[in-house]
């Protein structure tokens, strides 16, 4: 579903505050949803398990 | 009530109502019906139910979308529809939401949707083009479930904000 949005033109605020159970395709899609989506402006995954796993360059960069 | 929204009712953009167990009402949920006919300038409405409270049932929803076809006929549309702790929305949501069609927020928050629920969900977000909020918090998605309101997101391109927070994902 996280992927999905990039196919939203429009979407600027994702909130995945708390997210749990989260695995390597969750990380994976946020990366590419962020790497298609020009419009995210306000991302929150705070308190989420996707923290722990996307401590990697590729991820950092990107979100700029 | 009937006084204080005859009296008021009008001037009231927000409404919060919490569910009633239908035995201990006369007319079923009529009330609903007359309550949202009534506040010609409602655009907010918000349904929630306590622990332990009776769910609002499919009767409810009958009603509910009785008081939001008799707005739609006299040109009023909410904007904003929350249901909070709500279970069994799915099917009953899409036909209410059918008097809705302009309807741009919509929250279904701290409960356990079925996957018929998130089938209506992913419906709900390809029929209705004018959804730019979803609030999905704390209800219950799980890895299971998603891909059915997945395929929805995807036709969804008027969606801005998106709250998942506190779901299995």
């Amino acid at each position: 579903m996280i992927y999905n949005l990039a196919f939203s033109p429009k979407i600027r605020v994702l909130d995945l505050n708390g997210m749990q159970g989260t695995n390597s395709n969750t990380v994976e899609a946020l990366y590419k949803l962020l790497n298609i989506s020009g419009s995210i402006e306000h991302l929150d995954i705070s308190e989420s398990q996707v923290l722990s796993q996307i401590a990697s360059l590729e991820f950092m960069k990107s979100i700029g | 009530m009937y006084d204080y929204i005859n009296k008021i009712g009008a001037e009231i953009p927000v409404l919060r109502l919490g569910t009633i167990d239908k035995k201990s009402l006369k007319s079923n949920h009529y009330w609903l019906m007359a309550v949202v006919s009534k506040m010609t300038s409602l655009k907010v409405l918000k349904l929630h139910k306590h622990n332990g409270d009776t769910n609002f049932g499919q009767d409810g929803f009958k009603f509910l979308q009785k008081g939001l076809a008799y707005m739609q006929q006299n040109g009023r549309q909410l904007q904003k529809l929350s249901l909070t702790n709500l279970s069994d929305t799915g099917n009953n949501l899409h036909a209410c939401l059918k008097c809705i069609p302009d309807i741009q927020i919509l929250q279904i928050n701290d409960t356990t949707l079925s996957s018929i629920d998130c089938i209506a969900i992913g419906k709900i977000l390809s029929d209705f083009k004018n959804i730019r909020e979803l609030d999905l918090r704390r209800s219950n998605i799980s890895s299971t479930n998603i891909k059915d309101i997945a395929d929805g997101m995807m036709r969804a391109k008027q969606l801005e904000i998106v709250k998942l927070s506190g779901n299995m994902m």
